[in-house]
């Protein structure tokens, strides 16, 4: 039997997949099938019925299995009596659809006709109005007269706020649950519901606070109807108004594809209206998280900064770029002459993008003549991640088609509040298509519920772990030898040292019993396809990337899609700012640096060497009390940044840049993904993009650089950086065929059609066959266990950032400064919810409310990091994440 | 010959009856309008300056939908929307419209926003003289358009308190 | 009373009295089916004889039984059997007499259907309202169970089987088996997609076998008696008894087990007494709400499936309810669907607004507001709905409107009659608004 299935939908034969259902065959040949309750990524209900269908299949006698033919020989078609739900109807060999037939046309305004007489007539206000499917369909197929008795119209509560995010309007609904599926499928956050039967079925939230999750914005995005709004866009702008500017999300770096929604106001000042999905199956498919689409409202801040500004006399004035820029070459030549170069230092922030990182480096390295620059400053200080480059994963590979067969070890990471959309999309090829998901982390997490594995190691053993579970590889004999002769070296001189990390030896340091280790790595080694997520909680260890690099490589689980290892990275741009060589230790596209490395963004914040900085980007001063003295002390700081940031207020002079959503450029996002931004939004007047300012500096200090534009930049970047050879502009905003004739919005609740781009990434040294990968492991430093509570400090989604400070509608959701406690600790200390406790560490304590927590083990204390006050910060110091606290009530 | 004869009897009696018209227009005085001194008479359905009504109880007809803008074929049109609350109600309903521009230069009074107004809030009146000394004046705003633009009543709560609009407004 | 019977198959508690208390049960060979079975046959012959008894599923739909259970799928394990117990059509009140008096009969049958498709566990689906025919039923399982006829190891045969009772929470739509299913399951009362059909993922996506209480009250009886003893009762095509609920404007209403095949009139006259005061009979509900209306002069139709069909209407559940004269046409009809509005789960459109719409037009119309149009327009909202819902509870509100419409039209003008026709009744709204 083959896999393919010939069908004839009105009159036009389409051959499909076998199992496909009739609405999807239909989208191939250009013919749509009206649909509500169905959803390409969701379950199917078959509840609106809006796609009935008349469905024959070939006749065939029952008795002799011979086909029934016509008088003409051909075989006879049987009608079902009933119309079909093309929905839900799997497709089969010769199967005659009729979707234009009268009947169907009449079941379908039948239909309509239903759904219209508990729909109110307020589409001119609605602001799903002009990209809602019940209005088009109702254009398309509706009867135009509507017979029902308008005054007996049902009436729920208008704008009932489902969640804080959230506006709910019953009286739109047509209960076709394609919210509640989301939640429960894709967000796996099942807090929606149906309440009440018939027509007194109604949506609800049953969670404490409502609609509690962080992806509810995608609930307005799948609703069909006017039902579910989002809070912020709330009578922004009709639909037809907007110009859709494609960009990508600078929330963290998972990179999700995003629709700017702009509009030229009556002043002609660009205003941005909302942030919408774009689809991108290899990143973010539909979705994007609350934060992505929240978060956008910094732009209008009126705290933005808009002219440059100069300190006179102790106090920041306004000032003009023809006056400050140069004022700084002169500061800059003056330092330079008068200390060195090397008393000159540079840290960008990794939010920006590829071009002004590149210009960074280049202003620093080439014209300043100084290796002090960095990026890892904040939530990924000291982090140093080289696992990409060498066994990143495959070029290719997309978690959407990772199912049966694969394995994905996900190791110190709580991806919901790291990385949203990754989660959704790991917690996916889990429950959706039966990947192995693999859960290794201190604590327990939400992706605990998906996982089919869990392990809990003890804080700070992480790479005790993995090198237990390469040992236990090499132990059972699940090498890929051959993958290794090609690709690495070493290996001999490894497994020597793994001797000493045999699972049944590790299992006590670590926590996890040695059946479980070796159960992982069988897990992993077999899998058909495996990659290892590693994120911030398993901690700033060497010996924790060379295990896993190694590992990756000995079972032969990199160098080809859907393979090798994902860094789970703070910021927008963190892998785009070590490929650019924004680290003082290494050239961009990780050539080796020859002669001495620079200084550390810690090393320059806590040392007196530096005597002038150019900080970008970044803020450091509010992370520690030491940086701010060391701020202080410097001869000159420059900061170019959105905001007046407490670096800011220490600053020389500083410039106003421009947001992303304002300026074009391009990211790298955590998968290797280079993906470029658009022009959304007029920023300030005066505000310029960094690499603008970086060149502007440039020219001061006597260069000429003579760059015109962002992808000016970037095409000198093809040049440089072999890596980024293909990654002009022209060829990242190619577009993507999405494979199918029909793409209307009723099928995906995407009201829009931006153009769809996937980006490219760059080969790993696993993919370069010229290329060898050196395997070294790095011995971890010795494991101590202590009595103590363990303080962790994760990262955490709605922190005290200050993109978020700036925007109103989320300021519920970020996380109130409070530490988290394991009920049974509390127990013992005698705590209830909102007492308050001293943490102290080395002569720090910090006084904090606490909560008492369930997903928490016995033992551990949880301090969000980069909230208000920094806790957490102070506590372990901005690069460590874990650390041994004594807590007792205050 | 019998035609050329019948031709000289009538064409004088031809001429005589056109003088006869001349005449009788030459007595019947002239009929241009003495605009701007005297008002000019307008056809009931001519399309002049734009009003946005109200209802009798003093709430906006206008909900902000922007189907006028949309409808509107030379983009003249600018409405930004807004929300209703019970403490500043200023139409039926959830949503008003802010900001309502009209530019009248651009205006080519097709009345295609009056034909696309859901409540019939936007109509097109007899006013023509529209006529400024700065371009920035033939934008209207809303405040410019209402109509009436201090009604005595107001309905300034859901529940229909009618209001008389000066004790409103010290408010 | 008239006795057609002269030996009661399931309702045996009206021939011995006291039948609930187990040792009266077993001196009546109460369990010997089960013992038979578990003894002297192996599991597919208790289908295959199942099967050729020609047993159909008396909960409405007419499925045989024996074949039902040949669909489960031997291999896959653990298999349920669920007993529809979700007795909610109106003027249907079999199941719970059965459950009351006679309880043993419907363990046995539970037992024996078990055993046919290899379950260990079954589940009884109450309506909520069964909280007090409950009670006596559970004292049964433990007798049973004390017994050992039910638990581990049942009769020394290493068959095992567990019983456990479930109230619903109050829907007719929990009558649907996927609906009963996932309220089982504990989610919302809304009815599954099929394909997958519950004998291949059924309760928690295994194979279940779901049968009504009377059906599996039926069994034993053919297991213990022999095909052709069964066979003896009934038509060719609809072996065995049926018990009919008769209810409405009859002297005396009530339960009664009957041959299938019985003509409708033996029903009503001789075991019901006739119509109250010697009416008329105007209409018959031969399978409660959800039925066709016969006219009165269908009463002599024989009472099984394939007659009933003939006539128009269908079997059902065997809850027959009678109008006669004194009862209004439309009234009836308006009981019927505040009924169903009222039941409507709210899954798909066509149920949930057509039943609401249709309430809202009925309404109009017994208030004496209606017009001719809004009697046509009855006939239109049924076309609309039928063979447009997701599960039959929708399909079941057009056949009583559509034969109401039709027996009773001189009634719906009657009371429309006088009242204007609006000329422009309805807004072009498209045109209004776009």
């Amino acid at each position: 039997m083959s896999d393919q299935v010939t069908l004839t939908i009105d009159g036009k034969t389409v051959t499909v997949p076998k199992g496909t259902l009739i609405v999807e065959a239909a989208k191939q040949i250009e013919q749509e099938i009206p649909v509500f309750c169905y959803h390409g990524k969701l379950s199917q209900v078959g509840m609106c019925r809006m796609c009935l269908v008349e469905v024959g299949t070939p006749m065939f006698d029952r008795a002799t299995r011979e086909p029934v033919l016509d008088e003409n020989g051909v075989q006879k078609i049987g009608f079902f009596p009933k119309p079909m739900t093309a929905c839900t109807t799997p497709v089969s060999e010769g199967m005659v659809v009729k979707v234009d037939s009268g009947a169907a046309l009449d079941d379908r305004k039948a239909v309509l006709e239903f759904l219209l007489t508990s729909h109110p007539l307020d589409c001119p206000v609605c602001d799903k109005g002009g990209e809602c499917p019940l209005q088009d369909l109702t254009m398309k197929h509706g009867s135009g007269i509507s017979r029902f008795n308008y005054e007996e119209k049902q009436h729920f509560p208008k704008k009932y706020p489902l969640g804080d995010l959230i506006v709910l309007d019953m009286e739109r609904c047509v209960i076709c649950t394609r919210c509640i599926r989301f939640q429960s499928e894709i967000a796996h956050d099942p807090v929606l519901a149906i309440e009440n039967r018939g027509r007194h079925a109604h949506i609800v939230s049953y969670s404490d606070p409502p609609f509690d999750s962080h992806y509810s914005g995608n609930a307005t995005d799948v609703c069909p109807v006017g039902a579910l709004t989002t809070k912020d866009f709330r009578f922004g702008a009709r639909s037809w108004e907007m110009k859709n500017v494609p960009s990508i999300c600078n929330h963290c770096g998972v990179g999700c594809n995003t629709v700017l929604g702009t509009r030229k106001g009556g002043s002609g000042t660009g205003q941005l209206k909302r942030v919408m999905p774009r689809q991108n199956e290899t990143v973010n498919e539909l979705w994007i998280c609350d934060k992505g689409r929240f978060g956008h409202h910094f732009n209008e801040s009126p705290n933005r900064l808009t002219t440059p500004l100069i300190r006179q006399d102790g106090q920041l004035v306004e000032s003009t770029w023809a006056d400050v820029l140069p004022f700084i070459g002169e500061k800059i030549s003056s330092i330079k002459s008068a200390n060195g170069s090397t008393a000159l230092g540079g840290i960008a922030g990794a939010r920006l993008s590829n071009e002004d990182l590149y210009l960074f480096q280049k202003l620093f390295r080439q014209i300043i003549g100084s290796n002090n620059i960095d990026h890892r400053v904040g939530l990924n200080a000291n982090f140093e991640d080289t696992t990409a480059y060498t066994v990143g994963v495959g070029v290719g590979t997309d978690l959407s088609q990772v199912g049966k067969g694969s394995t994905i070890l996900v190791i110190g990471s709580d991806l919901d509040q790291e990385a949203p959309i990754l989660y959704i999309r790991v917690a996916g090829a889990s429950v959706k298509r039966s990947a192995h998901v693999i859960n290794i982390g201190g604590r327990r997490t939400k992706l605990d519920a998906q996982a089919q594995t869990s392990a809990y190691y003890q804080y700070g053993t992480a790479s005790y772990l993995v090198l237990g579970i390469l040992a236990s590889v090499v132990a059972q004999g699940l090498v890929n030898q051959e993958w290794i002769d090609r690709h690495a070296t070493g290996f001999s001189e490894i497994t020597k040292l793994l001797q000493d990390f045999a699972p049944d030896s590790v299992a006590d340091t670590t926590g996890v019993s040695s059946a479980e280790i070796e159960a992982i790595a069988k897990s992993y080694a077999e899998a058909e396809n495996g990659i290892i997520i590693f994120g911030h909680e398993a901690g700033n260890d060497p010996a924790l990337g060379a295990a896993i690099e190694a590992l990756a490589a000995v079972t032969g689980h990199a160098g080809k899609p859907n393979n090798g290892v994902i860094a789970v990275l703070p910021h927008a741009n963190s892998r785009g700012a070590a490929d650019m060589g924004v680290v003082p230790n290494r050239l961009l596209g990780y050539l080796p640096l020859e002669g001495e490395a620079g200084l550390s963004a810690e090393q320059m914040l806590s040392g007196n060497s530096i005597k002038g900085m150019i900080i970008a980007g970044a803020d450091p001063a509010s992370e520690s009390d030491t940086y701010r003295e060391c701020l202080q002390n410097l001869d000159f700081l420059v900061v170019q940044d959105l905001f007046l940031t407490e670096t800011a207020q220490l600053a020389d002079v500083v410039l106003p840049a421009k947001a992303v959503a304002e300026r074009d450029g391009t990211f790298t996002n955590l998968e290797r993904r280079v993906q470029t931004f658009d022009v959304g939004i007029d920023s300030p007047l005066l505000a310029w993009s960094d690499w603008l300012i970086l060149a502007a500096i440039a020219g001061q200090l006597g260069a000429d650089w003579g760059y015109a534009s962002a992808d000016g930049v970037m095409a000198e970047i093809t040049q440089e950086v072999p890596l980024y050879q293909n990654m002009a502009f022209e060829n990242l905003v190619a577009p993507v065929s999405l494979d199918r004739q029909t793409d209307h919005y009723i099928y995906e609740g995407m009201s829009f059609t931006a153009d769809v781009h996937e980006g490219i990434q760059w080969a790993t040294v696993a993919e370069n066959e010229q290329q060898k990968i050196t395997l070294q492991l790095v011995v971890p430093e010795n494991h101590t266990g202590s009595d103590e509570i363990t303080l962790v400090t994760p990262r955490i989604l709605y922190d005290g950032g200050r993109l978020l400070a700036e925007t109103d509608v989320v300021q519920s959701h970020v996380f109130q400064t409070r530490a988290l406690l394991s009920s049974v600790d509390a127990k013992k200390l005698g705590l209830n919810n909102g007492d308050s406790v001293t943490i102290s560490q080395n002569g720090t304590a910090v006084n904090l409310p606490i909560q008492i927590s369930r997903m928490l083990n016995e033992g551990t204390i949880l301090i969000p990091r980069n909230i208000e006050g920094r806790p957490a910060e102070r506590l372990v110091g901005s690069s460590d994440v874990h650390a041994s606290v004594k807590v007792k009530k205050s | 010959m019998l035609n050329e004869v019948k031709e000289a009897i009538t064409a004088p009696l031809e001429v005589a009856k056109a003088m006869g018209i001349t005449l009788k227009q030459f007595l019947r005085g002239p009929v241009t309008n003495q605009f701007p001194d005297e008002p000019a008479q307008v056809y009931p359905r001519f399309r002049g300056r734009h009003a946005l009504k109200r209802y009798e109880n003093g709430l906006e007809r206008c909900i902000g939908c922007a189907l006028c803008a949309a409808a509107c074929p030379t983009e003249c049109i600018y409405v930004e929307a807004a929300e209703n609350t019970d403490e500043d109600r200023r139409s039926p309903g959830e949503r008003y419209a802010k900001i309502y521009d009209i530019n009248m230069l651009r205006c080519i009074f097709c009345g295609y926003c009056a034909e696309a107004c859901p409540t019939e809030a936007v109509v097109l009146e007899h006013d023509f003289t529209l006529a400024e000394y700065d371009r920035w004046d033939a934008v209207y705003s809303k405040e410019q358009l209402l109509e009436p633009n201090n009604p005595e009543y107001l309905v300034v709560r859901d529940d229909e308190v009618f209001v008389k609009a000066d004790t409103w407004s010290s408010k | 009373m008239s006795k057609v019977l002269d030996r009661h198959l399931i309702f045996r508690h009206r021939d011995i009295e006291n039948i609930q208390n187990i040792d009266t049960y077993i001196k009546d060979d109460g369990y010997s089916a089960l013992k038979k079975a578990l003894k002297e046959m192996k599991p597919v012959d208790v289908t295959n004889e199942v099967k050729s008894a020609g047993l159909r599923g008396r909960g409405g739909a007419g499925f045989p039984a024996g074949v039902k259970w040949s669909f489960i799928p031997k291999d896959i394990f653990p298999k349920y059997v669920v007993v529809n117990a979700d007795e909610s059509e109106p003027g249907t009140f079999k199941d719970r007499e059965i459950m009351e008096k006679n309880p043993h009969l419907l363990l046995e049958g539970i037992a024996l259907c078990a055993y046919a498709v290899g379950a260990s566990a079954s589940y009884i689906y109450g309506r909520g309202e069964f909280l007090s025919t409950f009670r006596p039923l559970q004292q049964a399982i433990d007798d049973a169970y004390k017994h050992g006829f039910l638990g581990e190891n049942i009769l020394g045969s290493g068959f095992s089987l567990d019983i456990r009772l479930h109230l619903g929470a109050g829907a007719y739509i929990c009558g649907e088996e996927t609906a009963l299913l996932n309220s089982l399951e504990g989610l919302m009362g809304q009815p599954r997609n099929r394909p997958p059909f519950p004998a291949v993922a059924g309760l928690y996506a295994k194979p279940t076998v779901i049968n009504n209480v009377e059906t599996l009250s039926g069994v034993p009886y053919i297991i213990l008696n022999g095909i052709d003893a069964y066979r003896k009762y009934g038509t060719d095509r609809s072996p065995g008894t049926k018990i009919f609920s008769l209810s409405g404007r009859v002297n005396r209403p009530g339960n009664y087990e009957l041959p299938l095949g019985t003509p409708l009139r033996h029903l009503v006259e001789e075991c019901g007494g006739g119509v109250i005061d010697g009416k008329q009979v105007k209409g018959i509900l031969p399978s409660g709400a959800a039925s066709s209306i016969m006219g009165g002069d269908k009463l002599d139709t024989h009472l099984d499936y394939e007659s009933m069909v003939e006539a128009g209407s269908m079997l059902g559940s065997g809850s027959v309810i009678i109008l006669d004269e004194t009862i209004n046409g439309v009234w009836a009809a308006k009981k019927n669907i505040d009924f169903f509005r009222h039941e409507s789960c709210g899954k798909c459109s066509p149920c949930r607004e057509g039943t609401h719409w249709l309430k809202s037009v009925y309404t109009k119309i017994v208030d004496g507001h209606g017009t001719k149009q809004d009697v046509d327009m009855l006939g239109t909202i049924i076309g609309q709905m039928e063979g447009n819902c997701f599960c039959p509870l929708g399909e079941f509100v057009v056949p009583g409107v559509r034969t109401s419409l039709g027996l009773y039209m001189d009634e719906y003008l009657e009371m429309v009659a006088g009242n204007e026709e609006a000329s422009q009744p309805q807004k072009d709204l498209i045109h209004t608004f776009f």
